[in-house]
């Protein structure tokens, strides 16, 4: 599975690719949305794990972007944000999202077994 | 009485007129000086002492009688001979009938404020000196009425000063605020009572505070040196005044001679300025932490994941392993605080009332406390069972927080802290216990006023318990205060079980 995380933070990217990489899962990292929307087109990830909040395009701004290729593209997108008051999950789903991450993760094995879950 | 040379006689009379000031004495003086003419009764004295009121003076049973007068008597600036309008005028008032009449109009300076009539006075004489005797009579009286002028003009004038004076003081006095007005040796020449206690002539600073040196601040120095009005805030007994000192000039281009400072106490309004920017401060601090709580959140979603990933990786023999564990274990009581401060810091207008556990709530409030038990000795003691209550988690966490760091900072160092969740039929109670200093009888009805506070300035703004009882009665429960001085205080909050409560 080819994952892109789109993250800010660079020990979220680092922990979301040694978590994946445990199970043999093909990561890619983008620190920031300009990155993101390059690797997203060049590598056509099956799953796209984007952070809400970021400088300059945030997460949803990005998303709305992409929005009319994802059926195309045959991308996941998982939206992940610490402000779990402003984007729940029909949000998510409104902005074309497949799923709704909140920070902190409590167990990032879960989360890898909840996007595995995703993608079969 | 003829045979005395009149010269003579009218110098004795005019002596003596000018040694009296109070209008009854000049009225019993002329009246008796008067009667020694064989043609003359008697006289009445009507006049105006000033611009409010009219009298008539008159002897009844030879004693002098005043009585005032609702209309003005006929008025007239010259001398009328037997008028009847006269007569009736005196024989109302007086109540028995008089006879033939002279009135004599006693004019006063021109221009005085004090008399509204034009006559302020007529002297009136009753007499028996029939048509032919009465130009006579006039000619004979008229050395005696006209000195009067003087007289009782001196003798008005002085009243409407006496009583200008009076009036001046009892509204002095009746101001709050202090006022005094001292010369530029710093002698108090006058204050009201806000100011001192009547005394006088004594310097301005011992009358206000007691002292034997100026007061620390004081405004007036600069009033002198520089002429002009000038203000400054002064400490006297506790309490803050602002010090208005004003300079007061005999004219336009001489120094100052006098200094008229004029107190107002701003303790109150500074208390209650300092304790809006507390509050002010405080939410800008709770909007903050909120803020800086997200910001840590991120970084330390991935030390505690990357500290995971990394456990389940290295070998169980090694001392790694249990290194990373400790890493993760802290990254997790991290998340727990930030989860808390955003909890308490959050806008709780949007959110609605919930059912959760008691326990919880505590367990939650209890993450941002540690650093306040540090010093004490806390034992906690939470009831497992339906403790469910019906609340808003992010209210009642900052209710639980103010009730038990106040408690932490009633406490001695090493003091006993007790907190315990307690189930009753029906209702769920949590409780604080210290042993400080307890709440002293005198203010324990005052303690849920809001910006009540016992402490430091700066140190509480006096809204925690009120905003805390409050939160609890719109929850449908109360707090309940025990205290005994010396021996501490409990605070118990009392809320309905929400076993029945629907989300």
């Amino acid at each position: 599975m080819k994952i892109l995380v789109i993250d800010d933070e660079p020990i979220i990217r680092r922990a979301l690719l040694r978590a994946f990489k445990v199970h043999d899962h093909d990561v890619q990292l983008a620190e920031d949305a300009t990155v993101g929307e390059r690797l997203w087109l060049e590598l056509c990830p099956d799953v796209v794990m984007l952070d809400v909040l970021m400088p300059k395009i945030t997460g949803p701004q990005l998303l709305a972007k992409m929005k009319p290729q994802l059926e195309k593209l045959k991308t996941k997108v998982i939206l992940m944000s610490a402000y779990t008051g402003e984007f729940d999950t029909k949000l998510t789903v409104h902005k074309g999202a497949h799923m709704f991450l909140s920070k902190p993760f409590n167990d990032i094995f879960a989360v890898v077994k909840t996007v595995e879950g995703l993608i079969r | 009485m003829e045979q005395v040379k009149p010269s003579k006689k009218i110098i004795q009379y005019l002596d003596h007129l000018t040694q009296l000031s109070d209008v009854e004495q000049i009225f019993s003086f002329i009246n008796q000086e008067l009667k020694r003419f064989k043609k003359v009764r008697d006289t009445f004295l009507c006049f105006s002492p000033g611009v409010k009121n009219r009298c008539i003076l008159f002897t009844e049973n030879k004693k002098i009688s005043m009585k005032p007068l609702s209309e003005s008597w006929p008025q007239g600036q010259t001398i009328r001979i037997d008028s009847s309008d006269d007569s009736h005028y005196i024989a109302n008032h007086i109540k028995r009938p008089v006879g033939q009449l002279l009135a004599f109009p006693i004019l006063m300076s021109q221009g005085s404020p004090l008399y509204k009539l034009d006559v302020p006075a007529t002297i009136y004489v009753e007499h028996i000196a029939g048509q032919s005797g009465v130009a006579d009579l006039i000619q004979d009286l008229l050395p005696y009425i006209q000195p009067l002028q003087y007289a009782l003009e001196r003798s008005f004038l002085q009243s409407f000063l006496r009583g200008a004076s009076i009036e001046w003081q009892n509204t002095f006095d009746g101001l709050k605020d202090p006022i005094c007005i001292i010369d530029i040796e710093f002698n108090a020449l006058r204050s009201n009572l806000g100011f001192s206690d009547g005394r006088s002539h004594e310097k301005c600073y011992e009358l206000f505070s007691g002292d034997q040196q100026k007061c620390k601040g004081c405004p007036v120095p600069k009033v002198i040196e520089t002429n002009s009005y000038q203000t400054a805030v002064v400490k006297n007994r506790g309490k803050n005044y602002e010090v208005h000192s004003y300079p007061i000039k005999r004219s336009k281009d001489e120094s100052v001679t006098t200094i008229v400072s004029h107190y107002v106490d701003v303790s109150k309004k500074q208390e209650l300025l300092s304790k809006m920017l507390q509050s002010e401060k405080l939410a800008v601090i709770g909007h903050l932490a909120g803020n800086i709580a997200h910001e840590l959140n991120n970084p330390l979603t991935g030390i505690r994941s990357l500290a995971d990933i990394l456990t389940a990786e290295v070998n169980e023999d090694l001392q790694l392993k249990s290194d990373l564990k400790e890493v993760s274990a802290a990254a997790e009581r991290c998340q727990k605080i930030i989860k808390s401060l955003m909890l308490f810091s959050s806008d709780h207008r949007k959110t609605n009332k919930q059912v959760v556990s008691m326990k919880e709530q505590v367990e939650v409030s209890l993450t941002l406390l540690k650093s306040s038990f540090r010093s004490l000795n806390v034992s906690i003691n939470l009831e497992n069972g339906d403790d469910k209550i019906f609340i808003i988690p992010e209210l009642f966490i900052q209710v639980i927080y103010n009730l038990v760091q106040n408690a932490c900072q009633a406490s001695k160092e090493g003091g006993a802290l007790y907190i315990s969740t307690v189930l009753q039929p029906g209702v769920v109670l949590f409780k604080v216990k210290d042993e400080g200093g307890g709440i002293p009888k005198e203010i324990i009805s005052e303690i849920f006023t809001p910006f009540f506070t016992t402490k430091d300035k700066g140190q509480g703004t006096g809204l925690g318990l009120s905003m805390s009882q409050s939160v609890v009665e719109s929850f449908g429960g109360k707090i309940i205060v025990s205290s005994e001085e010396g021996e501490g205080s409990e605070f118990i909050v009392r809320l309905p079980r929400a076993s029945g409560a629907t989300l």
